[in-house]
């Protein structure tokens, strides 16, 4: 006992809280639901909403460990996959699909970066500007044509191809973020932008990366979805961005960016995010409130992490 | 003496994170006292001094003032009950005018309506400058018109306007020509004469043998000895400051200062935004070479831009060996200079993030392998600067934030010294260190002088500089005021005369 308590002393708890938040989210909703939680058909439902949040939290990372922040994302990711559908149905290329949905998150990424970086906009600013140019963007061009894409598509959405995909997907990033100097100088940024200067770091560089490796995940995101559903809607990667900043919170990561940012909290964040929503949509709860349920935990999650953040600043 | 007490302070603690700044600090200041305060950096002459004025609040203990149970909630609350300050620091408000910072605050006494009298504002004012004989700053001009020491004297007034009981006067005459230094020691002589008192804190001891009744010696956050008046001297202070064990070899013993011929860094007339004018120099191999001066001379701006954080406007900085000029840190990293920042917490340290973060972060471009940097290769060449440096802590992964201020400035040399620097830029590399630490510094200095590198000390501290420099240069108002070379024979004076 003496030895279990030893243990669990020397255990970090900016690891240790987020496996316990996952734990009492998968039993709370296992009860709430009836076990239905667990059930293969709503495992796979589930894995879907992960894959899709993981990808892009992945990349995400990079821009919050700075300190930056992206709310555009949802509405890029549907720009990408959009794009892409609208350049297979012009040259009839089934290849074109996946470079032409990562050029184009990686473009839109870089202008918030740009608009960031280079005007010196704010980057909550800045990326809310784009998210309403993206999501124009999509607007007006579902309108205009209707989009299909031929049918050979869908069989990327096979769960061999997505699990090879994020096998290798979170080793990159995972050695980029945690074993290369583009994570761990974003890092650095956040945790102190003038000593990170004085370090010689060249941090409008290095924050541009970030912007690069986040139009990439968004990207990769934008096509398995295209994948999926075969169509881009108005309504495709809403609350995307609300998704990922909330995985990444519950995952342990500093708002505000710096050392404490770590890869795996994409990933666990990732997957309480897919659970929460899954679970209440099958304990029942009325879909008109699970947006505000989700906003509440995001809140109250951020609290946390917020009074933690003080309480070391007054040490 | 023999009279009754107007303030006592009764067993002080204070502590920041865990360097302690007050033990078990006891006092008693009398009325109609002078009383000087006296110790290193760091030796807690400074927090006491706030504590007292509202500034900060201490962990333990209480104060006693006027036989009543004192304990100001800050600074406006001890002004308004007598207690007033003069900082150490620039004290005045920018922008605004000379009137508007002698009653900052107060405005509401000449309030009218909605309108604020600025005409019997200005009157006041003027009275108030005269009263303490200023007589040449017009109050209605603005506060940025006036020099260093024309703006002390503003704060001066400022602090006297209340009628203080008690003065606290933090380290100011080192920044006041003699005219200046005459109209504060006649103010201080006046409160004396009206049966108040007066708390004195300055390096200069000579200064405070003249004026001060009483002097008390800190060190290490602990009172050590009050002398009066016939005990008072200046080798007997000096020691009490600095602790006996440390005598001798506190700073380098040698009166050697040579260095070889060869220049490595020239400063070839440099202008600078702010102050620095026109300003030339080299650094030699194995060179310590000295700059001081008042705090805003550009001295500091002067190790900014040598390590290309700061742009300048005419001239260059170049580095010899790769016929480079420095004109980014990352130029600068690149070719082996290290920089040592006045203000640690902010431009130099990730407080959050851990000792071995800290110390690789310059040094990733060496360490890594195939692009790819591992905690083993980190930690190898963080544990050898932990071991090197002798840095007190629990390990590699312990946190900055937990660290002593002595400590964490190790880490910041640890840093260069990994990255294998040749010229260290240090900007008051022993600002706010304890004693024991402080002198761990200086031989850690003087070896790197012995091992050939190059190193550019900035430093308020007079002391320090004679202690440790082969070569000083004063700097005043951006421009070079003098120059010295190290011999016994120089005294802290010689060296002021220049500066002010």
């Amino acid at each position: 006992m003496s030895r279990l308590k030893k243990y669990i002393n020397n255990v970090n708890p900016s690891t240790a809280i987020p496996f316990a938040g996952l734990v009492l989210v998968i039993v709370f909703f296992t009860v709430i639901s009836g076990g239905k939680l667990l059930m293969r058909s709503n495992l796979i439902i589930i894995m879907n909403q992960v894959f899709t949040t993981l990808v892009v939290s992945m990349g995400a990372v990079f821009l919050y460990a700075h300190g930056g922040v992206d709310f555009s994302l949802g509405s890029v990711m549907a720009l990408a996959g959009l794009l892409g559908a609208m350049a297979v149905r012009v040259t009839g290329n089934i290849l074109l699909v996946l470079p032409v949905c990562i050029i184009v998150a990686v473009i839109c990424c870089m202008t918030t970066g740009f608009i960031t970086l280079a005007i010196g906009i704010p980057a909550f600013v800045g990326s809310m500007a784009m998210d309403y140019i993206a999501a124009g963007l999509v607007t007006s061009l579902v309108n205009a044509q209707g989009i299909s894409v031929p049918e050979v598509l869908y069989t990327a959405d096979s769960w061999t191809i997505k699990i090879i995909t994020l096998v290798v997907l979170i080793a990159i990033m995972v050695w980029t973020f945690e074993y290369t100097r583009v994570g761990k100088y974003n890092k650095a940024i956040g945790a102190n932008p003038v000593a990170a200067h004085h370090n010689g770091i060249n941090t409008t560089k290095y924050r541009f990366i970030a912007y690069i490796l986040c139009g990439f995940a968004t990207g990769v995101a934008g096509f398995f979805s295209l994948c999926r559903t075969g169509s881009v809607s108005s309504t495709t990667g809403n609350g995307l961005a609300m998704d990922v900043m909330t995985a990444l919170v519950l995952g342990a990561l500093p708002l505000s960016g710096g050392p404490k940012a770590k890869m795996r909290c994409a990933i666990i964040g990732a997957v309480i995010v897919a659970l929460i929503t899954n679970g209440l949509v099958i304990s029942g709860v009325n879909a008109s409130y699970t947006e505000g349920v989700r906003g509440i935990i995001f809140l109250v999650v951020v609290y946390f992490s917020h009074t933690r953040k003080k309480e070391d600043l007054y040490d | 003496m023999g009279r009754e007490a107007i303030l006592t302070v009764e067993n002080m603690y204070k502590s920041f994170g865990i360097t302690k700044a007050l033990v078990n600090v006891s006092l008693e200041l009398r009325r109609g006292e002078i009383r000087g305060l006296i110790g290193e950096n760091g030796s807690g002459k400074s927090t006491v001094s706030s504590i007292v004025a509202g500034v900060q609040k201490c962990d333990d203990g209480k104060m006693m003032y006027l036989g009543k149970q004192y304990k100001p909630d800050n600074m406006v609350d001890a002004q308004s009950q007598g207690v007033s300050m003069v900082v150490q620091e620039m004290g005045t408000i920018p922008g605004i005018r000379v009137a508007d910072n002698i009653f900052i605050g107060k405005e509401a006494r000449f309030k009218k309506g909605m309108t604020v009298r600025r005409k019997a504002m200005y009157a006041e004012a003027k009275k108030i400058l005269t009263k303490i004989g200023i007589h040449d700053i017009a109050p209605d001009c603005s506060i940025d018109t006036l020099n260093f020491e024309a703006k002390k004297l503003v704060e001066i007034a400022r602090a006297m306007y209340d009628e203080p009981e008690i003065l606290i006067i933090d380290e100011t005459t080192t920044a006041l020509s003699q005219r200046g230094r005459d109209i504060v020691y006649k103010i201080m002589k006046q409160l004396q004469k009206e049966n108040k008192s007066v708390l004195f804190i300055s390096h200069d001891l000579d200064e405070l043998m003249q004026v001060c009744d009483a002097i008390t010696v800190l060190r290490d956050g602990h009172i050590i000895d009050t002398l009066t008046r016939e005990q008072m001297d200046v080798d007997v202070m000096r020691s009490l400051m600095v602790g006996r064990e440390l005598e001798g070899d506190y700073y380098r013993s040698d009166y050697d200062g040579s260095y070889s011929d060869e220049v490595v860094m020239e400063v070839n007339r440099v202008t600078a935004k702010t102050v620095l004018e026109n300003f030339s120099l080299e650094l030699h191999r194995g060179e310590i070479l000295g700059i001081g001066g008042l705090s805003d001379c550009g001295m500091h701006e002067l190790g900014r831009i040598m390590f290309g954080v700061e742009k300048t406007l005419t001239g260059y900085v170049k580095l010899m060996k790769d016929n480079v000029e420095i004109t980014d840190p990352r130029v600068a990293i690149n070719h082996k200079i290290g920089y040592v920042s006045k203000n640690r917490d902010q431009e130099a340290l990730m407080l959050q993030a851990s000792i071995n973060d800290n110390v690789v972060l310059p040094s990733l471009d060496i360490i890594k392998k195939f692009e790819t940097i591992t905690k083993k290769n980190e930690h190898k060449l963080t544990e050898k600067q932990i071991e090197v440096m002798s840095i007190k802590c629990t390990g590699p992964e312990q946190l900055v934030s937990d660290l002593s201020g002595g400590n964490k400035q190790k880490v910041v040399f640890g840093k260069w010294l990994g990255n294998e620097s040749d010229i260290l830029i240090l900007d008051c590399p022993t600002r706010g260190i304890d004693v024991g630490v402080k002198a761990a510094m200086y031989q850690l200095i003087y070896r790197f002088k012995k091992e050939g590198k190059a190193i550019v000390m900035i430093s308020e501290e007079m002391s320090e500089l004679i202690g440790m420099s082969d070569r000083i240069l004063i700097i005043k108002d951006g421009l070079l005021s003098g120059a010295f070379t190290r011999s016994k024979k120089l005294s802290e004076m010689d060296i002021i005369k220049t500066m002010i």
